[in-house]
């Protein structure tokens, strides 16, 4: 097991380098999941409301709207609304123009508000819609001869009543793995892809230098066995990481994991493994580590994009999903939203995605096997030399 | 005029606790070819470094062409080339365009430096590899192409840290040869090596150093001078009895003597004919030998005398 | 002196053939990836669409088939409603063919599965008409039948009670900002150029910085060559970066696209004028100080929204003054204010401006770091 010590004590020797970018990158983790927000998906409508009447009536349709909707203070310059429209942060602003309680009181609906306009986006179009219906109602209730202050009561209570809406659970086990928590695993595909391979293929590439390989070429040890131990290095490397990684997910998590939980943390061991297996291919493949950068970057972006983790699979388009299911990562992420209750969980569906990562692994390994015979053996080291 | 080319006086270096110089003091004339030997660790390469302002020392002081040496001493630069023990070439670079580089990093004119670099080329033998690069030569042919990049301008001071290492004979004579014709040429040479047979061939004044310190110092004759071993004479001889041994060992100018079964090895001090005399008393006794050779004394005796090991042992 | 360096830190840049194309392949790389994920998610995502839905109708109200009707026709519907019985409804809840399954009686309920924005249009037309239903059922509390009548009528005319105000000429595609924030993390890479930089001129880092500084050239002079060599390899590639984008992907990077090439150029100089500084600080071995350039650079266009697009946002409400000096968001926002506020630039010319105060600053640290200077070991 020589080699495997050799490869532990340079390991040992670039701590610092792999200490960097594992800790840099479990840094990202916590705040990719602090902050799960997939393009285009929010939970409710965000607006901010600029009262410029202020009058009691326009108050208290702030305060009716405040009560439906999540309202976001906010400062009244254009371009402060412009980013926060464009960014996301809230869908909708409204202004209430001054006028606004004379019209109210004439019945008229017209010109009572503003709103700055990006595009029409859903959140838009329901904020829209429920200020149009408030001032529908208020007219409708003065035109039926209600006077105003009863009218604006009569219409934020009508409002504010709640519809019985009921969430229908398909999947139970998805309490156990809820969807904001599964966002700390949804991004670990690109978290470990960009930690694992920054930190293990320098390593890698010093254990398989030229005048050292010559060296090991010219010993009695086997090339399989050479290259067997090189993947245990790897992949005991990998596992501590993916331990640190389950741990401060056990600590995001409140404890010890349950039900659907478990089976997430199989699917991230597959994915450890897979990347262990990555590494030692790119390693054995690239010849300078001032490129390995980059191609970790393309690899881990490219992938996490086309597959679903920076934007939900549902969101993607049946091209972008055909080229993404040759991606491991597709099939990690496809499990990772069943088992959250994202999409419909149908157990032969997980069991597929597992085994084809299992095979992602077992067809990267043969790759790797080839390419490190090719590369490194006697004589295609001599003609390259 | 006596000023000396480099003046070193009473230079200390620390790493925390371990003294690499221990109050070393040099002085250089123009027009030498001074060697630096001494074993891997004695503080030659550190030497150099704080001759050349690369690294800070603790106490002392450096001169050169009678001109305190700093950092920013760019006139006294101009006229040092530098070849360092790592060979330091751009891999991008071809042979001449590395050659032309460092030579235009002294040289602005560029009519002027395409002659020195064309003669530089010459110089060293690389006139085949000009478009090759680095990565496409051998190690003596790198070697080669270091020693060009640092003597291209045609330096007054020349200072070579052990740029025969790992060097085939071939390319090592031509360094030597080399450095001798620079030095007729002119330059002052400052030379550091573990190899004691280099030494010997080409500096004119050479310094022993050992654990950061100068031991000895002088020419080779004088350096062989300062020990006692004048000659050493070794015979091929079988059944010796103690007897004839110690007769031998009682001749005169002789102070040690060995008898290994095989041959007898005789160290002699002073004197002369001790050869004779002791062929003369194996003749007496009717003792039959086999070869006979005699030596003078090497600069590793010189160092094996002066601390106790040899320059080899303390390599390995 | 300088033009004899410069020359040579180019010929030896070009030459490193590996980072070069690299540098020029990565962007063109997660750039196509970036086109490709991104094919038609704007439209499908943020813009609104039709949201399916059953509707179980065991309580047979025709008025409600009437509304249905009525809001399914039109060229961008708001609901495409199929009818079913209680059964087949929640099987197409559950496979996802519908967002929801409306059930009628006294008043609307609602089933769904999560709380999407699909589900939040399903429960807002609920609520609609319930809300509609109530109106006129109080109307008729207060004032009789023919209250209510008044209030039918109301309710029945077009409301129409809100200005829309357009912010911006620009492209509103919130998407291309992972465009902007990928021009802003090729730029950071640039830094790798710029921890080059002092790895041959530095004594203590490499054989031949110490020749270097053996030589008489100022190391001023030195470095300055090898910086402006530097800059202008990455502009090289910066400016292909943007032409690739903006021609074979066809993204539109807003309306002043040789602006947009002036603004990568600089963003170029700030990635290597950090990594000069990077690389200047003498207390850091080479390896260190690359994981750190890399991890760092990576970490800033986290923080700019490289990943997760609302990040930027995050820090604007948290950290405002993180995104002012964050190298990665400021090169994005420089874009997206181009884009966006065509019409008022003050906000770009600031971002201009921290880019140039970010590239001084740096390479001024860089030169003050490695001035001519003696080392304690080498």
């Amino acid at each position: 097991m020589q080699v495997f010590k050799a490869f532990l004590k340079v390991l040992k020797k670039n701590s610092i380098t792999a200490i960097v970018f594992i800790g840099v990158f479990l840094l990202v983790a916590v705040m990719m999941s602090a902050n799960k927000a997939d393009v285009g998906v929010t939970v409710e409508v965000r607006m901010s409301v600029f009262d410029e009447d202020g009058t009691p009536e326009s108050e208290k349709l702030t305060e009716v709207l405040g009560k439906k909707f999540d309202i976001k203070d906010i400062r009244n310059d254009r371009e402060t609304i412009t980013d926060m429209l464009y960014y996301e942060s809230i869908g909708y602003a409204l202004v209430i123009n001054k006028g606004y309680s004379e019209k109210l009181a004439a019945g008229e609906t017209d010109g009572l508000f503003s709103a700055y306009h990006l595009h029409s986006s859903y959140e838009e179009v329901i904020a829209e819609q429920v200020v149009n219906d408030y001032a529908a109602a208020v007219s409708a209730y003065v035109s039926a001869g209600i006077p105003l202050s009863e009218a604006i009561d009569y219409a934020g209570n009508d409002l504010l009543t709640e519809t019985d809406v009921t969430i229908e659970r398909f999947d139970e086990g998805s309490k156990d793995y809820p969807s904001d928590f599964a966002a700390y695993f949804r991004y670990l595909p690109y978290i470990l892809i960009s930690a694992i391979l920054s930190a293990l293929c320098p390593v890698l590439m010093i254990m398989d230098r030229k005048d050292l390989r010559y060296r090991t070429n010219c010993s009695s040890i086997r090339q399989n066995s050479y290259t067997l131990q090189i993947f245990a290095g790897g992949a005991v490397f990998v596992l501590a990481v993916w331990l640190i990684f389950m741990g401060v997910g056990m600590y995001l998590y409140g404890g010890m994991f349950r039900g659907n939980a478990w089976t997430a943390v199989l699917n991230s061991a597959l994915f450890a493994l897979i990347t262990a297996v990555t590494a030692v291919l790119v390693a054995s493949s690239i010849s300078t580590q001032n490129i390995l950068t980059l191609i970790v970057q393309v690899l881990g972006l490219g992938s996490s994009f086309i597959c679903g983790i920076f934007v939900p699979q549902y969101a993607l388009s049946s091209g972008v999903l055909a080229v993404g299911r040759f991606f491991p990562a597709y099939w990690y992420v496809k499990l990772n939203d069943m088992l959250c209750g994202d999409t419909l969980y149908k157990s032969d569906e997980a069991a597929v995605c597992l085994l084809i990562e299992l095979g992602y692994a077992a067809a990267l390994l043969m790759i790797t096997l080839l390419i490190r015979k090719l590369r490194y053996s006697g004589a295609y080291m001599m003609s390259k030399a | 005029m006596d000023t000396p080319v480099v003046k070193i006086d009473n230079l200390v270096k620390r790493y925390g606790e371990l003294i690499a110089l221990d109050h070393l003091s040099l002085e250089i004339k123009e027009g030498e070819v001074f060697g630096l030997l001494g074993p891997n660790g004695s503080g030659k390469t550190t030497t150099i470094n704080c001759l050349l302002s690369l690294l800070s020392f603790d106490k002392g002081s450096i001169s050169i062409f009678g001109k305190e040496m700093t950092p920013v001493s760019y006139d006294i630069k101009k006229d040092i080339g530098m070849i360092m023990q790592n060979v330091a070439v751009f891999d991008e670079l071809t042979v001449y365009e590395n050659i032309d580089y460092f030579c235009g990093l002294y040289i602005t004119d560029k009519t002027k430096r395409r002659t020195l670099v064309d003669e530089a080329v010459k110089f060293v033998g690389l006139e085949d590899f000009v478009k090759f690069y680095p990565k496409k030569l051998s190690g003596g042919l790198l070697r080669r192409l270091n020693i060009a990049c640092g003597i291209a301008h045609k330096p007054r001071l020349i200072i070579l840290d052990e740029p025969t290492v790992a060097v085939d004979p071939q390319s090592r004579n031509r360094i030597l040869e080399g450095i001798q014709e620079l030095n007729r040429e002119g330059a002052t040479v400052i030379y550091t090596s573990h190899y004691m047979e280099e030494v010997e061939q080409i500096c004119t004044r050479i310094a022993i150093m050992d654990k950061g310190k100068k031991i000895a110092e002088g020419t080779k004759d004088e350096l062989k001078r300062m020990i006692k071993n004048t000659e050493t004479v070794s015979i091929d001889v079988i059944g010796l009895e103690d007897e004839t041994v110690s007769a031998i060992a009682g001749l005169p100018h002789v102070y040690d003597c060995n008898y290994d079964g095989k041959k007898i090895t005789v160290y002699c001090s002073g004197g002369k004919h001790n050869l004779i005399r002791i062929l003369s008393e194996l003749q007496k006794r009717d003792i039959g030998f086999g070869r006979v050779y005699t030596e003078l004394p090497t600069l590793n005796d010189v160092f094996l005398e002066i601390t106790g090991t040899a320059l080899r042992d303390k390599e390995e | 002196m300088f033009l004899h360096n410069f020359i040579y830190e180019l010929k030896t840049a070009i030459r490193t053939k590996d980072l070069v194309i690299w540098l020029i392949v990565f962007p063109i790389a997660l750039g196509a990836f970036f086109k490709v994920a991104f094919h038609g998610l704007y439209e499908k995502e943020t813009l609104f669409s039709t949201v399916d839905v059953a509707v179980v109708d065991e309580a047979d109200d025709s008025s409600f088939r009437a509304v249905a009707d009525n809001i399914t026709s039109g060229d961008e519907p708001l609901l495409n409603v199929s009818y079913a019985d209680r059964e087949k409804a929640m099987e197409l809840l559950k496979n996802g063919d519908v967002s929801g399954v409306i059930f009628t009686g006294n008043e609307l309920s609602l089933s769904v599965t999560g709380n999407g924005l699909d589900e939040e249009i399903l429960k807002t037309f609920v609520e609609q008409y319930n809300f509609r239903s109530r109106i006129i059922g109080k109307s008729a509390e207060c004032g009789g039948a023919e209250a209510a009548q008044k209030a039918a009528e109301a309710l029945t005319r077009e409301v129409t009670s809100v200005e829309r105000i357009p912010l911006t000429d620009g492209n509103t595609n919130n998407l291309i900002q992972y465009f902007y924030n990928l021009l802003g993390m090729v730029a950071m890479f640039g830094s790798t150029t710029g921890l080059h930089i002092t790895k041959v001129n530095q004594a203590n880092i490499s054989a031949l910085g110490a020749r270097k500084c053996c030589s008489p050239t100022p190391k001023s002079v030195s470095l300055a060559a090898s910086l402006t060599a530097s800059y202008l390899i990455q502009t090289v590639c910066m400016l292909l970066s943007v032409s690739f984008i903006a021609f074979i992907l066809r993204v539109d990077l807003g309306s002043s696209l040789s602006v947009v090439y002036f603004t990568s150029v600089l963003a170029g100089t700030v990635g290597v004028s950090l990594g000069f500084f990077l690389g200047s600080i003498g207390a850091l071995s080479e390896k260190a100080k690359e994981s750190i350039s890399v991890s760092v650079s990576l970490l800033l266009c986290f923080c700019s929204g490289l990943m997760i697009a609302n990040m930027r946002t995050v820090f604007d409400r948290k950290l405002p003054w993180f995104n002012r000096i964050n190298p990665a968001a400021v090169i994005s926002d420089s874009y997206y204010a181009l884009n966006i506020y065509s019409g008022d630039n003050s906000r770009y010319f600031r971002n201009i401006i921290t880019m140039a105060v970010i590239t001084v600053a740096f390479a001024l640290l860089g030169f003050a770091l490695t001035r001519r200077k003696k080392y304690a070991s080498l």
